[in-house]
């Protein structure tokens, strides 16, 4: 009985999970796939070509540009902040840690057209450094929630001990405190990462006509009245493959804990 | 004992996020709360004059504004509803089962995490379209008509199975978190004392984990509330969700003042949700203690 039960529910959860990412695979391979048919008709490389022709390479460039620099500037401005509120007792902590949630509580769309106006009277639309500043409004809690959970987990006399023998707070910092959150840092940084390689709507609507994403150039084949499922799957590939490949990453080195922990706390 | 640091002192810290955030995230929003009274408008010559026109039209009962934010609602409030059973039992068997390839099947239901949305929403559009393999399927055991669409319909069904299929492994994971808070012997005690399997889960662990639970529903929930891609792939073109509206409006209608009374509403919704949620909850469970 506990044998069948556990079968039933792994193979379940493994078509469940995989099976919606075959049929991209299945997609982009195909170069006819007749209506009725169940498999593709005749499999090729038609697709890849047709949108490496249309400008795939200037986006796989652009978004995994972008992604590092928010991973970047989030963890700048984040490591302080979570420095102060992780190792320190401060008055309203509670009150700041639920600040951070709000940019994940509004909808994006509503920051958006906001940003839309201030942009379009800066002439920033379709500028690399304002896609990168925007991308950070949703990456940037991650980055301070994991952060702020591994300095929360650090013995506080650790400070105390290497500043009575001498060391400066940016010595301090540097040296004790860094190593001791690189785990959240990581997870962290994963987190930021797939944020910004997954935005879309705020990438859509701020960065055309320069920045097409990848998840943007998706749209011209997923968007408006048609699908064309060949291209679009073409495309997803080069998406799905790097999350996978996170995915491992994240199983090997970080603990699912801190998967967890860096959404919410209490 | 942690330090304590004067109140002045941390502003120092927080200032880089601050400084951030206002720019980026406070001040945009004023400017869509001053466009929804037509305070401020975006491209118009017209002088900027007060008026409550925008707001009128949004709560006009026969209006599509307010079915719009409805229709928001209960779609990401039952796919909420079906992610928690779902997780619940998985977080229990993945706590309680240990077997050959646990590790494998526990990486396996993390991907969707990192998938990104538009891309699952593409994917389940290819199964859901008509002529994809469930759709077929489900033709086929006659489960729906044959004709029945399971994407781009009235009730979005389509975004609800993406919207399941996307963030449930948050909340097993969540979920999973405040097991392994629990302490095992309560368990042990349970079931040594004669109760069965399911009873010992649904008298103890379902109560003990009820945190993780909790925090992890209403963060589902207003992810799938505010989100765009799903409902923009796999909505029709009516009913739509209140994102959706709001974009087209800006868009393709240059409607800015009828989209910022949208934004104005949406936001504070997804805010209440939340607070009163977590109030109603911190409510509930000080009173079991």
């Amino acid at each position: 009985m506990k044998r069948i039960s556990i079968s039933i529910v792994s193979v379940a959860m493994v078509l469940i999970i995989f099976f919606p990412v075959f049929v991209i695979f299945e997609w982009a391979f195909s170069t006819i796939w007749y209506g009725t048919s169940l498999f593709p008709t005749q499999l090729g490389f038609r697709s890849f070509i047709q949108v490496i022709q249309a400008g795939l390479g200037k986006s796989l460039i652009l978004s995994f540009t972008i992604a590092p620099l928010v991973v970047l500037f989030s963890a700048l401005i984040s490591i302080p902040a979570a420095y102060i509120i992780g190792t320190k007792d401060i008055k309203s902590k509670k009150l700041i840690e639920n600040l951070f949630l709000i940019p994940l509580i509004v909808p994006p769309i509503v920051s958006g057209i906001g940003i839309l106006s201030i942009y379009t009277q800066l002439g920033l639309i379709g500028n690399y450094m304002a896609i990168v500043l925007v991308h950070m409004i949703g990456a940037t809690p991650y980055m301070f929630r994991s952060v702020e959970a591994s300095f929360e987990s650090i013995d506080p006399s650790i400070e105390e001990a290497a500043r009575v023998l001498g060391a400066t707070r940016l010595r301090t910092i540097l040296r004790i405190y860094l190593p001791l959150v690189t785990p959240g840092l990581l997870s962290g940084s994963v987190f930021a990462f797939s944020w910004s390689l997954n935005e879309f709507l705020l990438t859509l609507l701020l960065g055309l006509p320069n920045i097409v994403t990848l998840p943007v150039f998706l749209y011209r084949y997923v968007g408006g009245y048609y699908i064309s499922p060949g291209p679009a799957s073409a495309i997803s590939v080069f998406l799905i493959v790097p999350s996978l490949f996170i995915v491992y990453l994240m199983e090997k080195y970080i603990k699912s804990e801190y998967v967890a922990g860096a959404g919410i706390k209490g | 004992m942690k330090p304590k640091v004067k109140f002045s002192v941390a502003l120092l810290y927080l200032s880089p996020v601050i400084i951030f955030y206002s720019f980026i995230f406070v001040l945009p929003l004023i400017l869509v709360f001053l466009q929804s009274f037509g305070l401020y408008s975006l491209g118009s010559t017209k002088p900027p004059k007060f008026t409550l026109e925008y707001y009128l039209k949004f709560f006009d009962l026969k209006g599509p504004y307010l079915e719009s934010l409805w229709f928001s609602f209960w779609n990401s409030a039952l796919a909420t509803v079906i992610i928690s059973i779902i997780s619940f039992f998985l977080a229990i068997f993945f706590y309680f089962v240990n077997f050959k390839g646990k590790s494998f099947i526990s990486a396996t239901y993390k991907i969707p995490l990192f998938i990104p949305y538009l891309i699952s929403a593409f994917a389940w559009w290819n199964l859901l379209s008509p002529g994809g393999y469930v759709q077929r399927l489900l033709a086929a055991a006659r489960i729906v008509n044959p004709n029945m669409l399971l994407v781009n319909d009235p009730n979005g069904i389509g975004i609800i199975v993406a919207n399941v299929w996307m963030n449930f492994p948050y909340m097993v994971l969540l979920i999973i978190g405040t097991l392994k808070m629990i302490d095992p012997t309560l368990i042990e005690a349970s079931r040594t004392l004669g109760s069965t399997f399911w009873k010992s889960v649904f008298k103890i662990v379902l109560p003990l984990s009820m945190p993780g639970f909790l925090a992890g529903s209403i963060l589902s929930f207003i992810g799938m509330f505010g989100a765009f891609s799903v409902a923009f792939i796999l909505g029709a073109s009516w009913p739509q969700y209140m994102s959706i509206s709001i974009y087209n409006d800006v868009t393709q209608f240059s409607q800015y003042g009828m989209a910022s009374v949208q934004s104005v509403v949406y936001m504070i919704s997804a805010i209440l949700i939340t607070y009163l949620y977590t109030k109603i909850i911190a409510k509930i469970q000080g009173e079991r203690k």
